[in-house]
């Protein structure tokens, strides 16, 4: 079990998590949605121990998480320039021994010994998952994996995940668009006002988008056509 | 004409004055002042002026052809070249401006030109991959020098290859030495980002500690077949040069603790370039030599401090 208890973090005037208070199942694929600025960057920053919470503390089977527990992907993605794409991956410890290189980058086709600087996006990406990957850790942190990649690397990044997933690791994941989380998710949760407000199992994925855009659709319908 | 590039100049100087403080303020302008005195009386002499004439217009080339702007300036900015130019003259008014109170007042004009020109460039440097072999001899895990040696190789072998063919003068090879140490301590301008900071090390001595063992043993690799070479044919400086080492490794070790106390993920510290140009310039003089040893255990409390912000981990306690 990973239990959130009373977890906080205010930026300013801006409290972005408000005395979050919940429980997430080991072993499983918790997917969060929320709409832009609502603290999905912020709550995974603290559960990978990036960032310090103002209050409360996060356990990990009834022990305080590790940064040793967890792996992160972060949104934006830095890499140290003049390095190439290999000589990155060999800065991580290699902790998954199942991990081939070689293998995996059949699929992947990034070009590891060129510098970063000469990736595209999706590409720089793709370097930051492996690097990911690379590392065995009880949970994974997934934030806005998607984002960037094409469609054959999408479709890679799901089987990655159910991969994952059937080695029993815990892994959290966000993203702007429904499709991917439905695809690969056993709960979504949707953060808002500092909260996790709602919750989704799988059988009810089907009621996400009617009961959180329904109203939105119509108004923006109206809106969108008497001002385009 | 708009002035918009020169008024988002002047914001991020006033900026980085700001982020110096006071005292590197007035530093940073004495120096300014020495280098224009400097200059001015360099334009008195012809053949002097002319390798400070051209040496700036090497600098700005190099400028305008490594600034990662153009693309968007020549995109999005109203009469790019115009904005450039000018950008490029009002700031080295004062280094090209003493020139017109000598006999070479016509390097003024030719200068305003050059800028008006060198901002008609398009191009820049292209990325590409430099020795892509030179992790077999660098650890990756120690990045700052693969990435500054994959940068700066050919200067960097250069100076080291003069200062193997000077070693039967008596101070030359230390010179040249001497700037292979004011190159490397540029390696540490840059900030890893965090996945980077937390993967070797759980602690911020740990990390301390590895990055100074990585960086003296580098240097050591470096400098020490040239001073033994040196000390062989030179017997009287081998004291000279056992303190030279001695006091170059502090260089590179104060260049990494500088880096961690300024650590901020993933960015460029420009702002310490000011305050390590004096710790190398300074040990080039007898009686500055203490200054980075003294600078050296200043900042080792400070990096540790400002590097338990970020080691922090709910479940272990940082030493």
């Amino acid at each position: 079990m990973i239990r959130l208890e009373q977890i906080n973090k205010t930026f300013g005037a801006n409290k972005v998590l408000n005395g979050i208070s919940f429980d997430f199942a080991v072993s499983l694929t918790h997917g969060i949605i929320g709409l832009n600025g609502t603290g999905k960057t912020t709550f995974f920053n603290i559960l990978g121990t990036f960032l310090k919470p103002d209050g409360g503390e996060i356990f990990f089977n009834d022990k305080k998480i590790s940064r040793d527990d967890v792996a992160y992907l972060e949104t934006a993605n830095f890499f140290y320039p003049n390095i190439t794409g290999k000589e990155y991956l060999e800065i991580f410890p290699s902790s998954n021994r199942q991990f081939d290189l070689a293998k995996i980058n059949r699929l992947l086709k990034l070009p590891l010994d060129e510098i970063t600087e000469t990736y595209s996006t999706g590409m720089k990406k793709k370097l930051a998952l492996l690097a990911i990957i690379k590392q065995d850790k009880p949970i994974y942190i997934f934030d806005e994996p998607f984002n960037g990649l094409d469609l054959e690397t999408n479709m890679a990044l799901e089987i990655i995940l159910k991969n994952l997933k059937s080695k029993e690791k815990t892994i959290f994941i966000s993203s702007h668009i429904l499709s991917p989380l439905i695809h690969v998710c056993d709960h979504i949760h949707l953060l808002q006002q500092g909260n996790f407000s709602k919750n989704y199992a799988r059988d009810q994925f089907g009621n996400i988008e009617t009961e959180l855009f329904a109203d939105y659709h119509q108004r923006a319908a109206e809106i969108i056509s008497g001002s385009i | 004409m708009n002035w918009i590039l020169l008024r988002v100049r002047l914001h991020q100087a006033k900026r980085q004055l700001n982020s110096l403080g006071i005292f590197y303020a007035l530093i940073l302008l004495a120096f300014l002042c020495f280098a224009i005195f400097y200059i001015l009386l360099a334009y008195r002499e012809r053949e002097k002026s002319l390798y400070i004439f051209v040496a700036s217009i090497l600098i700005l080339a190099g400028i305008h052809f490594a600034r990662t702007d153009k693309k968007f300036v020549y995109n999005h900015i109203a009469r790019p070249v115009q904005n450039i130019s000018t950008e490029y003259v009002i700031f080295s008014l004062p280094f090209i401006l003493p020139s017109v109170f000598t006999s070479q007042w016509f390097y003024f004009p030719i200068w305003v030109l050059t800028c008006f020109l060198i901002a008609h460039i398009k191009a820049g440097f292209q990325q590409r991959t430099r020795f892509p072999h030179l992790s077999n001899f660098i650890s990756p895990q120690n990045f700052e020098w693969l990435s500054g040696l994959r940068k700066n190789l050919v200067p960097v072998l250069l100076l080291w290859v003069l200062a193997l063919i000077t070693c039967r003068v008596r101070i030359f090879p230390l010179i040249f030495l001497w700037l292979i140490i004011v190159t490397a301590t540029s390696f540490y301008q840059q900030c890893e980002s965090l996945q980077v900071l937390f993967a070797s090390s759980h602690t911020p001595r740990q990390l301390i500690t590895q990055k100074t063992r990585h960086a003296t043993a580098l240097t050591l690799i470096f400098f020490v077949p040239i001073l033994v070479i040196n000390g062989i044919f030179n017997p009287s400086l081998i004291l000279v040069n056992i303190i030279f080492l001695f006091v170059q490794i502090t260089i590179i070790v104060f260049a990494i603790l500088l880096k961690y106390t300024t650590y901020l993920p993933n960015e460029n510290l420009k702002g310490n370039t000011i305050l390590m140009s004096m710790v190398t310039i300074g040990a080039l003089i007898p009686f500055l030599l203490p200054i980075p040893v003294v600078m050296c255990f200043r900042n080792y409390g400070k990096s540790i401090k400002n590097l338990k912000y970020y080691f922090d981990d709910p479940s272990r306690t940082n030493k």
